[in-house]
């Protein structure tokens, strides 16, 4: 089943031409999809058309097979929860778990379940310890988890994450990525993860390249990072661990593109010893 | 301009239930010309630390100080910190303070008068038009910005990476001897933060002889560092070149912190008995694994 499809699906913010032109797109309930793109190459747009924040202007948007309308729309919310990159400005209450409250009040879910809702939320994000702790006084990472059990109290079945690990620092980043993982290993959560930082693409099923608002490159990660001239075109940059695998192998050591420091120490000690 | 700490600690929210020791004891030293480098975890006093030196920060009064464990020193150039006279204005001027997406701090209606602020803000007396025009024009220029196409412009209306840039120039306008950058990458895609650090290295070689960076991206570190401070709870636990303090790969992972991906290899082959010594750049490790296979 499809959990997202995207059918000639336009999009533009005014006069000054298309965000999104034409775009077709699908993703497998299940999937693990990293989205990699520059600035302003339309990554953010296709995320907020999927949670109907944004209206497309041409083209239809099914989620699960249904389409998305205005009349469905808030329907459809419950399904896909979006996380966004700055983790001081999500929360709407102070309290850890007044906050994961809010989105499961909002739809008028019964007390009790609410109650259950906050529990699983925040031991999948391994918050449970915080619950009655003050949103300000946690670390970056801490509040984005509050973020993503936030959503998850709504249980969806699509997570989209736009550029949430940017402004973490590496410890805040790998708690997400880990987070994110185990939803959607464990949970069957589908996820759409937005990133700048190409060694988050190596985790996911398949990645997705867009470029002036369109998908110029889709495939599985080792494949689109072997593509590396073409990645330049699109000012997109190789993960380092590419870059060095690239320099070895013009260097004249065969490595291949495992992209992983275990097995490349493993190929660079057999060829130097 | 030489930076110069002797036993600074610094306390927030002192002598209240939130009490928190930010620094405690630190004594570090960075010499002109350096392009210095300051890692550690959020919380670890890095940036506690960084404001002291354009004096956001002050020390404790003389009195509190001498009660302490040894007399606090802090110098930056020719300005004494401890001295309650020093003139912060003329500090101010000579120490560029570039913060975290300093792109959220762009206020004015044009690019020019964005820049200009900082300018009129520092001058003697009030600049004639030309030369702040001068100043501006010379600063986003610098920070690779077309001054006459940008300088009508809302800098609300340029990309992430052009804001950062403007907000730069906002900084360096006052042709700054030492600048310090808190994550000057941080937030921008790949190819934005291969172009801020080319920036700050033309910066580095032009206007602002030293340059302290807080970062937590390690590679970054180990390309352009010349030598690199490690921050835990308050503390200096090294401070060492990037050739000398990613020997001390599991030391750094037991902090909790990261290393360069030339470090991770360099343990991983290590452990399989293969010793690559490289200074941790990317171009250096391939150099020295090729010539090991040369070699062989």
């Amino acid at each position: 089943m499809k959990a997202l499809e995207f059918s000639d699906v336009s999009f533009s913010y005014g006069e000054e031409g298309f965000a999104l032109k034409k775009l077709n797109f699908s993703v497998e309930e299940g999937e693990f999809v990293a989205i990699l793109g520059h600035n302003g190459s339309g990554k953010s747009t296709l995320a907020r058309l999927a949670d109907g924040l944004l209206t497309a202007d041409e083209g239809e948007i099914r989620v699960f097979g249904e389409l998305l309308t205005e009349k469905n729309l808030f329907d459809i919310r419950k399904d896909v929860g979006i996380v966004f990159q700055n983790p001081d400005s999500q929360a709407v209450a102070s309290l850890v778990e007044d906050d994961v409250a809010f989105g499961a009040e909002n739809v008028g879910l019964e007390r009790g379940e609410i109650g259950r809702r906050i529990d699983f939320a925040l031991r999948a994000v391994g918050m449970e310890s915080y619950r009655t702790a003050t949103i300000s006084r946690l670390s970056g990472g801490q509040k984005q988890r509050v973020a993503i059990a936030g959503v998850l109290a709504l249980k969806p079945r699509v997570m989209i994450l736009d550029e949430s690990t940017a402004m973490l620092d590496p410890r805040g980043r790998k708690e997400i990525i880990e987070v994110v993982r185990k939803l959607n290993e464990e949970e069957g959560i589908t996820v759409l993860l937005i990133t700048h930082f190409m060694e988050e693409a190596l985790l996911c099923h398949r990645a997705v390249v867009m470029n002036r608002g369109e998908i110029v490159m889709q495939d599985a990660p080792a494949n689109i990072f072997r593509r590396r001239e073409e990645l330049l075109t699109y000012n997109l940059a190789l993960p380092r661990i590419e870059v060095l695998c690239n320099r070895l192998r013009e260097g004249g050591i065969p490595v291949t593109d495992a992209l992983e420091i275990e097995t490349l120490a493993e190929e660079i000690a057999k060829c130097v010893s | 301009m030489r930076i110069v700490t002797e036993h600074l600690s610094y306390i927030y929210n002192e002598r209240s239930p939130f009490a928190t020791r930010a620094l405690d004891d630190v004594s570090l030293t960075v010499e002109e010309g350096e392009f210095f480098g300051i890692i550690g975890h959020t919380g670890s006093g890095k940036s506690t630390f960084v404001q002291h030196l354009n004096g956001l920060l002050r020390l404790p009064s003389a009195l509190k100080r001498r009660a302490k464990r040894g007399d606090t020193v802090l110098t930056v150039g020719e300005f004494d910190l401890a001295d309650r006279k020093t003139d912060l204005r003329a500090l101010r001027r000579k120490v560029g303070m570039v913060f975290q997406y300093p792109e959220n701090q762009l206020f004015a209606e044009t690019v020019f008068d964005d820049v200009a602020f900082g300018y009129k803000n520092f001058a003697d007396g009030k600049p004639s038009q030309e030369e702040t025009e001068a100043a501006v024009r010379d600063a986003l220029t610098t920070v690779g910005l077309d001054y006459e196409a940008v300088k009508e412009v809302s800098p609300f209306e340029l990309s992430g990476g052009q804001k950062r840039r403007v907000a730069i120039a906002g900084v360096i306008v006052t042709k700054p001897e030492l600048l310090v950058l808190d994550e000057p990458a941080a937030g921008l895609d790949p190819l934005g933060k291969q172009e801020i650090m080319e920036l700050l290295h033309t910066l580095h070689s032009s206007w602002c002889k030293t340059v302290v960076i807080v970062s937590h991206d390690m590679d970054e570190i180990a390309e352009n560092c010349t030598r690199v401070a490690v921050f835990a709870e308050g503390r200096v636990k090294y401070v060492l070149p990037p050739r000398e303090l990613f020997k001390r790969t599991e030391e750094l992972l037991a902090l909790g912190l990261d290393v360069p991906l030339t470090a991770k290899l360099t343990l991983a082959l290590k452990k399989r008995g293969v010793e690559i010594d490289s200074d941790f750049t990317l171009e250096d490790f391939a150099e020295k694994v090729l010539a090991r296979r040369r070699t062989c």
